[in-house]
């Protein structure tokens, strides 16, 4: 199990909301989606890369043959995909945008509120679930090291139509180029590893190798077959 | 439709894993979990560095983040508060538990955030019908079956209703039936702010607000012994503007959650290989420019020639960086697993 793939966390919070309110809490949603203002703590954060909260009706639970659930209430699955570690993304979200919270937990059975910190901490906790399998396609980059790239990107991209291969325009390009570099001098770096969760963690992961490798040589050998 | 926003999909799926187990061996459940810890992690640490096998999500140019999970059961939180002296008068037995929820099944949960193509080279699309929605899930389904059809059959075998299953197309239309709607995706990579689809707030507070007050105060007055207000009837006018009001308020909620319902359009550089292009140009940039500082301009000019037609920054197909790996220049896993 882990819940950290390179730079990046995940969290999943199963909570279970009441049902006669669950609609204000999707229309809290739609509502905010619709009111950037309200949107700008969450985006101000920086730190998340995609988050979803799904709420699950009580009827919407498949059903493939298992037999149909019948539970008494609704259940909010909160998945975010976000950089740091859990305290700082709790303490982040509780400082950031407490209120913003407390309306996106609106229908939360026993939601503490997110202030005072401690009792919403305890409350993230007993609702989390560890994530069993975790791909990350950027894992050396931050959220906020991908916006540093696309901007570096973005600059590239406008110095390169810049460019002519040939004629008088080193030194105007040299001009451009400095230009650039300005403009992008906080953005550039290099991707790198993400802090190490804890020497269990690492001997773990290494422990792990040739019991990947057995089954990745089974699978390879049952897709060539 | 909120699985699709600024031109990902947010894709939820709940998949139920048989109960028990086969016999003299450990249960589906837990089978789920042993299959799950033998993929792949993405080449993330120093660790996961030295096997050579990719993650098999990695297999394809669609997903920027996957996960899985076994939802054993839903979490109980305890009893509900109540106030004391409701409870007192409503006669409750405090000793008697409350019902808890309890799953039939544990579930497999399986989450993706992936660019809301049908096929690689697609832009992101601002919009989609419900329909256009389901091709991309299918074809998602459709990659992940040629990519990691063996991890998956290892996977999903243990899940109900997918024995059988032996096609992309068939593990697509199994995923249908597992699949519950996103209801608020957030995600944040752009470089300048979209266009939101802003709701007029003031004008569905005044639309539900000057019926309320019409209602309210005609009923006030005809409480109050005015029977007629302007040759109407009190009692008629508070009613009719009660029921307006209603009428409003339901149209109202129905608005704003159609209006929030709306994709926010692309970022700029949004999908995933581009998000990969550019890593792999910062890091490029990064060291072009650390090797020209002060450099003369027609050096510079020349150089930036060199550079432009060795990592050709508008071409996101090659050379770029890998998914699921540090950087270009760490350790890369084996081509082709």
């Amino acid at each position: 199990m882990s819940n950290v793939a390179g730079k990046a966390y995940a969290m999943n919070v199963v909570t279970p909301s009441r049902p006669y309110v669950t609609w204000i809490n999707r229309l809290l949603f739609m509502a905010a989606r619709g009111l950037p203002s309200n949107l700008m703590g969450l985006l101000g954060l920086s730190l998340i890369h995609f988050a979803r909260w799904v709420i699950i009706k009580r009827d919407q639970w498949p059903d493939l043959g298992q037999g149909k659930e019948d539970p008494q209430n609704d259940y909010m699955l909160f998945c975010s995909n976000f950089n740091g570690t859990w305290d700082q993304y709790i303490d982040a979200f509780s400082d950031g945008i407490p209120n913003g919270l407390n309306l996106f937990w609106y229908s939360a059975t026993k939601y503490p509120l997110s202030i005072p910190i401690t009792p919403f901490k305890d409350y993230i906790t007993y609702n989390q679930i560890g994530t069993d399998y975790y791909y990350n396609a950027t894992p050396g980059s931050a959220q906020r090291d991908v916006k540093s790239a696309l901007r570096v990107y973005d600059a590239v991209l406008a110095l390169a139509k810049e460019y002519e291969p040939s004629g008088p325009s080193a030194e105007r390009f040299a001009q451009s180029f400095r230009d650039t570099y300005l403009k992008v001098q906080n953005d550039l770096g290099d991707p790198g590893f993400g802090p190490v969760a804890s020497l269990d963690t690492e001997r773990a992961d290494v422990n792990r190798l040739a019991y990947i490798a057995a089954a990745q040589a089974r699978f390879n050998t049952e897709r060539s077959s | 439709m909120p699985d699709l926003d600024s031109g990902h999909l947010f894709l939820t799926y709940l998949i139920p894993i048989k109960r028990g187990g086969p016999r003299n061996d450990v249960s589906f459940k837990q089978k789920v979990r042993i299959e799950l810890a033998r993929l792949p992690p993405a080449h993330q640490t120093p660790a996961t560095q030295k096997t050579a096998y990719a993650a098999p999500f990695a297999r394809n140019l669609r997903n920027h983040f996957a996960r899985m999970f076994v939802l054993d059961n839903v979490v109980y939180n305890g009893r509900n508060r109540q106030n004391a002296l409701v409870a007192t008068v409503k006669k409750v037995n405090t000793i008697t538990p409350e019902p808890v929820d309890g799953l039939r099944s544990a579930y497999l949960v399986f989450t993706a955030d992936i660019d809301a193509i049908v096929k690689d080279g697609d832009p992101l699309p601002s919009e989609l019908s419900a329909d256009a929605q389901r091709r991309v899930r299918m074809a998602y389904a459709q990659t992940l079956w040629e990519t990691m059809g063996e991890e998956i059959k290892a996977i999903f075998g243990n899940c109900h209703g997918f024995d059988g299953t032996d096609s992309g197309q068939a593990f697509g239309a199994y995923l249908e039936r597992c699949h519950v709607e996103t209801t608020m995706p957030y995600h944040d990579y752009y470089l300048n702010l979209p266009a939101f689809n802003d709701l007029p707030l003031k004008g569905l507070i005044v639309a539900v607000g000057v019926p309320a007050v019409i209602g309210v105060g005609a009923l006030l007055l005809r409480l109050f012994g005015m029977s007629f207000l302007l040759g109407m009837n009190t009692l008629v006018l508070g009613l009719l503007g009660v029921a307006l009001t209603c009428l409003a308020f339901v149209l109202a909620v129905r608005f704003a959650i159609a209006n929030g319902a709306k994709p926010l359009p692309p970022a700029a550089h949004d999908d995933l290989p581009t998000v990969l292009k550019a890593l792999y140009i910062q890091q490029r940039f990064t060291d072009f420019i650390a090797e020209h500082q002060g450099a003369a301009p027609a050096t510079l000019h020349a150089a930036f020639g060199d550079f432009l037609a060795q990592h050709a920054p508008a071409d996101i197909t090659h050379p770029t960086q890998r998914p699921g790996v540090i950087s270009d220049r760490a350790p890369q896993p084996r081509a082709g697993v």
